[in-house]
């Protein structure tokens, strides 16, 4: 058999490029019945089109003479192709006898191929198989173009997409693709009625039901109409989609609460590079049971029940926000880009809460007044619910008879952060790690800001918060979860880069049990990591 | 003729075949007496093997090529039993250059490919007054100028 192109691991993964016959192609599809595709369905078209395409080359190639087989017998002057030479074209010039006492008797041609000076010679009659002849089974079992796609579909999906976004004559809205010239026009008055009808609706629309108030004047298909609606308001900063995956919905921007337009700079993590090879054991499962959304690499559990308790820290607690981290996200629905409008349903009181999810940056906003309705602390355990409905979500906390508890107050003096113990009324469970109270959350605002806008190294953070915290123990010690939630009232920051400071510095020795004390005379020291191992 | 140098353990040994045919002996015996059993039975015969018509197994193109140094270089010498352990050094140097298409080897470079014997041992072997087989230093510029 001879080999096509198009069954070679080697093409697509290494030759293969997506051309102007490719575009021509995937063009003429959508020509055809004017529906945006997804990118894996112009994928597998596109691998479609190279196959017949290259199987018209060969048919045509093969039409000029006779398919060479070694196994054949060729006359003078006969023309043949040559699959395994590029389909060159020869002429039959001479035959002699071949002579290897390996093949047995067989023949020599002498062929000149078609722009070429010299001849050359080839195997014609020749007993022994050889892959140049041609089989019926080896024909049959040439890969379909679905198998082409499942073994190279995502390095052709790839490079496809890296090629349709840079070309202006596609565009795309999510995962569909359309030309740009079978767009419907949704001009400016458009786009005006539909901020009209969401205004006056006041909750978030399907593009469908948006479509039947708009009048499009176009015989276009409803899928391109759906299509171009959802691709012009996707433009137009005002409108917002706030469904979810699989789900479109259009609401108006400036009706959704600030923090969910602009994440709340308390949230926010600009990632640092550290070293978490030093990590011993029982810091990398402390970094586990607080699972900080801001953490990567941790796997998710095996098993996610009806509900799910979170350790509230004190920059969700400030904003009034819910991490979206491995234990919480599959009570929430899923989104890419997406702002989707939730309900949070108060299982003690049974009141409705509007909430929003921002899959992008990791949170959930909508609870602020909650907290303060149920005097939540930072440390609080928050318990979250599923409901049959996934825009739905139970939300409580873990009530107690309230109790004047002592808990550790953040506040400033000197422009520095200090603890000092007090008691504070307290009626739901907390983690005694975690807790943190402040006493005037202005003044905290402020250090917060100079800290954040210095850019302090966080082993500075941790040299100035560990010692005002070690007071408050009769051992100096630390715990390293009470470390990180102290921090992050200053500092927004994941256990890890804490952790690995604790592990890298002198300064810092582990006492047992996550409990860490502080030596200011060895803060310029490194520790070498495998005494710590 | 060049001026003779003293060969060491870098300087590059080939089969010559001009010594074979000053012996009055014949290569083609040689070559034919290494074959494996398997290639004997194709080759039955030291004779009409010096041109036999190579058939190119991607394009069925004829190439003409020598049948006994081809069935040595591309069967024969895949097999695990063509130099073991029982080989004598003579004939597994030979061996290894009917292998390799007669490119000249030093005695390091053999004993990388052997894996027996040290590569002084080699060079004592081939450099002596008595030459095997034909192996002998090749006189090129290349040994010449590692000299100087």
């Amino acid at each position: 058999m001879f080999q096509r192109k198009t069954q070679s691991e080697a093409f697509w993964q290494e030759d293969f490029a997506v051309d102007d016959d490719d575009l021509n192609h995937l063009y003429n599809l959508f020509l055809e019945d004017e529906t945006p595709r997804t990118i894996q369905e112009l994928t597998l078209a596109l691998i479609q089109g190279r196959c017949a395409r290259e199987e018209a080359t060969i048919q045509r190639e093969l039409a000029r003479g006779t398919v060479y087989q070694p196994r054949d017998s060729y006359s003078l002057g006969e023309q043949i192709v040559f699959p395994a030479l590029d389909f060159a074209l020869g002429t039959v010039v001479g035959e002699r006898e071949g002579h290897n006492p390996e093949y047995g008797e067989f023949k020599v041609i002498r062929v000149r191929l078609e722009g070429q000076d010299s001849e050359r010679e080839f195997a014609a009659q020749l007993q022994q198989p050889h892959r140049l002849n041609l089989t019926p089974e080896a024909e049959n079992h040439l890969l379909s173009t679905e198998e082409l796609y499942q073994r190279y579909g995502s390095t052709v999906q790839q490079r496809l997409l890296a090629y349709l976004s840079a070309r202006e004559e596609f565009v795309n809205f999510g995962d569909l693709w359309l030309p740009q010239i079978a767009l419907v026009e949704v001009h400016i008055g458009h786009r005006n009625i539909a901020e009209a009808v969401l205004d006056v609706n006041g909750h978030p629309m399907s593009p469908e039901a948006l479509l039947q108030e708009l009048d499009l004047s176009t015989d276009a298909s409803p899928s391109t109409q759906l299509f171009s609606l959802n691709y012009a308001l996707s433009c137009d900063d005002r409108f917002d989609d706030v469904g979810y995956e699989g789900q479109i919905l259009w609401y108006l921007r400036r009706l959704e609460p600030p923090e969910v337009v602009y994440p709340p700079r308390r949230l926010l993590y600009t990632p640092q590079p550290y070293d978490r090879s030093g990590l011993i054991e029982d810091l990398l499962q402390l970094e586990r049971e607080i699972d900080d959304e801001a953490t990567a690499l941790i796997a998710p559990p095996a098993l996610i029940g009806d509900s799910v308790i979170v350790t509230l820290n004190y920059p969700h607690r400030r904003v009034g926000t819910l991490p979206l981290m491995v234990r919480t996200r599959p009570f929430f629905p899923r989104g890419s880009t997406q702002h989707t409008r939730i309900t949070f349903v108060d299982r003690s009181t049974g009141k409705e809460m509007p909430g929003w999810v921002v899959h992008q940056y990791n949170y959930v906003y909508g609870l602020e007044e909650w907290y303060k309705a149920h005097e939540i602390p930072v440390g609080g355990y928050v318990k979250l619910e599923r409901t049959g409905d996934p825009l739905v979500v139970g939300v409580d906390f873990l009530p107690r008879r309230m109790r004047r508890e002592w808990v550790r107050v953040a506040s400033v003096e000197d422009g520095r952060l200090v603890f000092k113990m007090q008691k504070m009324p307290i009626s739901c469970e907390y983690d005694e790690l975690m807790i943190v109270g402040e006493a005037d959350a202005d003044s905290v605002d402020e250090l917060w800001v100079r800290t954040e806008e210095e850019g302090k190294p966080i082993f500075d953070v941790m040299c100035e918060v560990f010692p005002e915290l070690a007071k408050l123990s009769p051992q100096g010690t630390v715990h390293a979860k009470t470390l990180y939630s102290a921090i992050n009232i200053v500092r927004r920051c994941p256990p890890g880069p804490i952790f690995a400071e604790l592990t890298r510095h002198s300064c810092f020795q582990s006492v047992g049990g996550g409990y860490w004390t502080y030596d200011e005379s060895l803060r310029g020291e490194e520790r070498r990591l495998s005494v710590m191992r | 003729m060049g001026k003779w140098i003293k060969p060491d353990v870098n300087t590059k040994f080939h089969i010559d075949f001009d010594w074979w045919e000053k012996q009055g002996r014949s290569l083609r015996v040689f070559l034919h007496s290494q074959l494996c059993p398997q290639c004997r039975t194709v080759y039955t015969t030291y004779r009409d093997t010096e041109l036999i018509d190579w058939v190119d197994p991607e394009t069925a193109e004829v190439h003409q090529v020598d049948g006994l140094w081809h069935a040595l270089r591309t069967h024969c010498s895949q097999l695990p039993d063509y130099i073991d352990e029982r080989t004598p050094l003579t004939s597994a140097i030979f061996r290894v250059f009917l292998a390799n298409n007669n490119t000249p080897l030093s005695p390091v470079e053999l004993h990388e490919i052997i894996g027996k014997r040290s590569p002084e041992i080699i060079l004592r072997t081939i450099a002596g007054k008595q030459v095997y087989k034909g192996i002998k230093p090749v006189a090129t510029n290349k040994n010449e100028d590692r000299k100087k």
